[in-house]
Parts: C-alpha cells; structure tokens; sequence
C-alpha cells in the first residue's frame, strides 16, 4: 500500500511506499534543499547472535553484524563505496545494536549512488582471503576503541546493567570472536537478513521520487521471505551490580551513571519522549542542580545525560569527567529521590514541554535528522507528525509516574575510568 | 594532533592550544582576566552575523548601547603564513598504555600562497587521505590492512596537512614508509583526471551544503572574514570547478613532509 502522508502546519509530507520486492520506502522531498541525504536500514544488528529459521536455531559470533556490514558493499570485485565516492558522494556505514544502515549524502549523481548501492546490497560473494584481510582491518577498530576511554566507561556500565552478555559485548565483537567468522558465517546471516523485507530505504532531501522508484524496480525484484526468528534472553529488571572501576592513563576520571529503568515499553514513543525530559529535569544544564554540582566543581562542560534504548529496554545516562564521581552519583541519586517524593515543578515541566517542541520542529532542517526520525517512528509503528499531537497531552503526571514507577536508586550503576597514577 | 601540529608551528600562533596550557591557567589571576576582558571590550574586531529570516537590528543597536564608547578596533587580520624553512624532519613520540600506536605524520604547505593554490591543496587532501576510492585508504587499509583509518586533513590557514592513523606498534616504520611512498607517488605523477573529478565533486558537495543550514552558513562567512576573503559558496563552487589536474600537480609539488609523532 503506497501513501503520501502530510501535515498541513508544516506544509510538508512524505511517502511511504510498500515495493512489491518487500522493501519499505520512505521519501521525504524538501524545498530548496541542495542535498540528498539516503539511508538504506537492515534490521541486523550486534544483539541478532541467536536465531531461529524454519526450526532450526543458529548461533553466530558476536561481532557478525558488524563484520557484514564492512562486506556488504563489496562483492564480484566491485566496491559500493568506491563507486559512490567516485560519484562525490559522502557514503558510509555502521552497525548498531539492533540494525546496520548504509548512507550517503550527495549533491549531485544520487541516482548513480543509489543504483550502486542497491545493486551490491544483493550480493554475498566474498573470497575466504578478501575476509581474512577485513578480520585484520575490524582488528584495527576494535583496538582504536579500547582506546576510546568514554567508549570503555560505557561499555562497562552496560556489562554492569545488563546481565545478557549480548546487549553489552562490543558491537565490533572481540579479536576472538570475530576470528570465529566465515564465510559460510556471513553468507547464512545475508541470506536471510539483508532481505528486503526486513530493509527500509529512506530518503529526503533534494530528490526526485519518480526515479528513486524506478531504480528500486530496476534492482531490486520480488523475493521470498523466510521469517527469522530472533532469540533473545529474558532481561531481569534489576543490575547485576552497580559499581565498576578500571583505570587508564588520563588526565581526569571519568563517569557513567546509569539508571537501569524496569518498564518493559520503552520503545514506545511518548515513554521515548518522557525519558529525554527527565534526563534535563533530573540533570540537565539548566536547572539549579547542575548549577551547584558546576560550582562546586564536581562536574565541568563534558557532563552530559542520554538515553539508552535497545530492544525495549532502556536507561538514563548522566557522563562526564569528575574527581569525585561517587559524590556525583550520590547527588544524582538524592536528586532523583527528591523529585519522587516532592513532584516535578509544573511550570519548569511546560518549559521542557516547549523544548521538546523545538528540537522537534529542528529536525525539519535536516535531511539527515528526517531520515533517521523516520527509521525510528517506522519501528515504534509511529508517524513523525505525531509528536506535536503527544507533546500536547503529556503532563507533569505523567512524567511523575514515570519518574516513580520506572526509575530507583537503588537500581542504579556507577562506571568510573580513574586515574592509573592514582590508582597504583 | 596537536602535537605533531605544535612541532612544526614551533614559535608560531598556530601552536598554540586554543585551552593554553596547565601552568598558565593555574597562574591565571582575576586582573588579568578582567583586562583582557576589557581590551577585548575596547579593541576587537567585532563582526555581527544575521542569517535568518527577518532582521533586526536590535542587536546592533544593543551591542553600541552596552560596549565601550571609545572603542579601536586595531586587530588587524592577516591570512599569511610565513613559509617555513623546515629542512630536517621533527621527530617524536611519548608513551602512553595503549592497544595501538596512534601515529600522525604532518606535511608543511606554508609555500602555498595563492587562493587557487589552496583549492589545489583541498582538492589534493580529499583525494591523498577522504576518499574510499583512492590514496591512503586503498593503498594503507584496503592492500596493506595495517589499519583501520588513514586520513588526510588539511589546514589552510595554517598551512598543514596531518595524517593520522592507528596501528600496531610494530608496524610503524613500515607505515610511515608506505604512507610516504604514497605521498611521494602523487608528486611525481601528479592525480588522474578521475581522481581530480571525485576530487572536485566531493568539495563542491561540501560547500552546497552550506545554503541547507543557518549556522553553517554563519561558519562559512566567519571563515571568510578570518581569512580576508569573502567568496559567497557559488562563488568558490566556481573556482573549484575551474581546477585542472595540472594545477593540483604544481601546488603538491610546494607541501614537504617535516613532522612525525607517534604515541604509543
């Protein structure tokens, strides 16, 4: 089923387009836009290690989908990305926990560009040889990030949070593990993955819809589809312990505190949209709280709040540098306690209300923040309209309940990287 | 980076940390904050950027309200580099628990001083060290696999280009060796005229984007004020068209290897 859907306050709209091969098209023309922003979404990503098709259950190494997706764009000889930036396109790639995109952005040749990629999204002829020379390469990335201390501090409060030993792993997986990847590895996981019904083109910017069609037509035809189904451990609400510490080399400690939240629903669009207002309620740069945790120089500008998101599970992440980030969690922690047990104030709460209403309205700026807005309400089975409509029915309550119900303490983790001076 | 940067900008501006340095700030005194605050106040060179859609000119109005009355703007800028004369590489490393060495090597363009020269550099850096295509990233990661990235960065107003890449430690003078190799074969072969196309078609990509966002184009004309230019993006989209694969070989044959650092 093809439609165009619009919103008239913006006076804007987009397609939505059902391809006959199974793939999902989403394309966002805008006005006086000089570039063309594409992503092209698998939903493959680094928690997809344990799966079932047709009764039989597979299990690949950690860091298959990431290893795939640096092979996906080249085959037969042929390198996707090569063909895209001969073309001046800025094209890359990554994986996430729950998918792998491949992008670029274009000002000119996006046809060329698209037609490149969606040819050689198809193909799986890797040699055992051209796999041995990524291992080396994806061994490369994997030791630039165990140098990435922020990225370390991270990792260890998810090794800390979750007790599934695949939500936390490294997406890029271990030296080990991706040593155990093969050819037959990655030729199992395309088969059934990178199948256009579990893919998702999305474009908006400086295009023409008429021709992205036709070059979809054109390269990619009807296809069957064997349902894969994904097995994932049952996640525990609770930590697995809440206090990590390693030390590096650095000039400051650094922190993560992560408060693990025990809703189940936290893909769902409003609880999304509540869990960013809490992070600037509870913490955010400005309120009183983080005037007095800055003055008293506990946190400096790196501090910063997230949220995490991955197959329904989520938490609150605060981030920085500190000397004393104990005191940083005790503080956080009392913070929270306060607003449980006194309320969010209403008219600081409509005040974040109108902030999300303007982050929201930037993203029509951007190509790129379109593109990836629309991924994410195709997979909360949203439309991005519908965020004007939610924002106007959240109330304090809501965030109070949400505050009250999903968010302890006492469920919370410290990850701290300390000095390696200090510590010896 | 930095460091690499700071070797070859020795007695410069240009190796300055914009943060300043430890013993610096720790000496730093209420007085002397204040009176640079206010020669700030007094003599900066102060530019007001609107882009948007209705102006106002409150802000100016405000600004001459609030600033001080007598004020002299003597800042004077000036976008040239005195050519360096670097004739013995600089080298050095430190050492740091790390997985992988993290080498930067640093290339001197000080030579080049015209605004089509400089285009040629641009050009030249997204092909020796961007692009998935060519240079660096087929010669070092994708034949040789001894790293994951090697880029290429060029920085006009300083007229340094920098390498970086992450490798093992082990590997290092062979490395440098290849990514040398690579250099050196661009200056005496100069770019094919696929290379200067891709080239041309990624830079000019990069300035379109400009017109799609306001800060952008506040960035855009910042810089051309700093540089003591004013090419509107069209403009320079039209010198960059104009670049000939001849006109890349003269300017590369200006940038000299002189720095190597390397933390491992």
């Amino acid at each position: 089923m093809n439609k165009y859907i619009k919103n008239d306050k913006l006076g804007e709209g987009y397609y939505r387009i059902e391809h006959p091969s199974g793939l999902t098209i989403l394309l966002y023309p805008m006005k006086e836009y000089s570039s063309a922003f594409t992503m092209l979404s698998v939903k493959f990503g680094a928690v997809d290690t344990n799966f079932e098709i047709e009764g039989k259950k597979y299990q690949v190494p950690m860091g298959t989908a990431h290893f795939l997706e640096h092979k996906a764009l080249s085959s037969n000889n042929e390198d996707g990305f090569a063909v895209m930036s001969a073309y001046g396109a800025d094209a890359n790639a990554f994986t996430s926990m729950e998918k792998t995109a491949f992008y670029y952005s274009c000002a000119h040749h996006a046809q060329e560009c698209l037609e490149a990629m969606l040819k050689q999204i198809q193909l799986c002829n890797y040699t055992e040889e051209s796999i041995d020379r990524e291992r080396e390469i994806i061994s490369q990335e994997i030791k630039m990030s165990e140098d990435e201390c922020d990225w370390l501090c991270y990792q260890n409060l998810l090794k800390a949070m979750y007790h599934d030993p695949v939500i936390s792993a490294e997406i890029a997986g271990s030296i080990s593990e991706i040593n155990k990847i093969k050819d037959s590895t990655l030729k199992l996981c395309h088969k059934y993955f990178y199948n256009p019904h579990n893919m998702m083109l999305v474009s908006a910017g400086s295009i023409n819809c008429d021709n992205i069609v036709k070059i979809v037509d054109k390269t990619f035809k009807k296809t069957d589809f064997t349902p894969v189904k994904r097995i994932y451990s049952k996640e525990p609400k609770n930590i697995k312990y809440n206090y990590t510490k390693t030390s590096q080399t650095l000039s400051a400690p650094i922190f993560s505190i992560g408060f693990k939240m025990y809703s189940q629903k936290s893909d769902n669009i409003k609880n999304v949209i509540i869990d960013e207002m809490l992070l600037e309620i509870i913490a955010g740069d400005a309120t009183e709280f983080y005037k007095y945790m800055y003055d008293e120089g506990l946190i400096n500008s790196t501090f910063s709040g997230d949220t995490y998101n991955c197959r329904g599970l989520s938490a609150l992440v605060f981030e920085g540098e500190s000397r004393n980030p104990e005191k940083v969690r005790d503080l956080i922690c009392k913070r929270v306690e306060y607003l449980q047990q006194n309320g969010i104030d209403e008219e600081e709460f409509y005040g974040y209300v109108k902030s999300s209403y303007g982050k929201y309205l930037s993203v029509f700026s951007s190509a790129e923040a379109i593109v990836n807005a629309l991924l994410f309400f195709e997979k909360t089975g949203g439309c991005i309209y519908d965020v004007p409509e939610i924002l106007s029915h959240i109330t304090v309550k809501d965030a109070e309940e949400r505050l009250e119900n999903c968010i302890s303490a006492d469920n919370t983790v410290l990850s701290v990287i300390n000095l390696k001076q200090e510590e010896e | 980076m930095f460091k690499c940067k700071k070797q070859i900008c020795a007695g410069e501006s240009y190796g300055i940390s914009e943060y300043g340095e430890v013993s610096k700030a720790e000496n730093m005194t209420l007085e002397k904050v204040r009176g640079n605050y206010r020669r700030l106040l007094k003599n900066a060179k102060i530019e007001i950027m609107f882009v948007g859609r209705e102006y106002s000119d409150c802000v100016e109005i405000k600004l001459k309200k609030y600033l001080p009355k007598k004020r002299q703007a003597n800042i004077v800028l000036n976008n040239e580099i005195k050519e360096r004369n670097i004739h013995k590489i600089i080298s050095s490393k430190e050492s740091m628990e790390l997985s992988q060495e993290k080498l930067v090597m640093g290339f001197d363009f000080s030579a080049v001083k015209t605004e089509k020269e400089k285009n040629c550099i641009r050009i030249f850096a997204y092909i020796f060290g961007n692009s998935s295509n060519t240079g660096l990233f087929i010669a070092i990661r994708e034949k040789l696999n001894l790293c994951y990235y090697c880029s290429a960065s060029a920085d006009i107003m300083s007229g340094i280009m920098l390498v970086e890449c992450g490798i093992e430690k082990e590997n290092h003078d062979k490395t440098t060796y290849e990514i040398l190799k690579e250099f050196k074969k661009y200056q005496k072969e100069g770019i094919t005229e696929e290379e200067l196309s891709e080239g041309k078609l990624a830079i000019i990509g990069e300035i379109s984007e400009v017109k799609n966002f306001i800060n952008m184009t506040e960035d855009w004309y910042m810089n051309q004020i700093m540089d003591c230019k004013m090419y509107s993006p069209d403009e320079q989209i039209k010198n960059i068209e104009a670049i000939t694969a001849e006109d890349v070989f003269d300017a590369v044959k200006k940038i000299k290897y002189v720095s190597v650092f390397a933390l491992n």
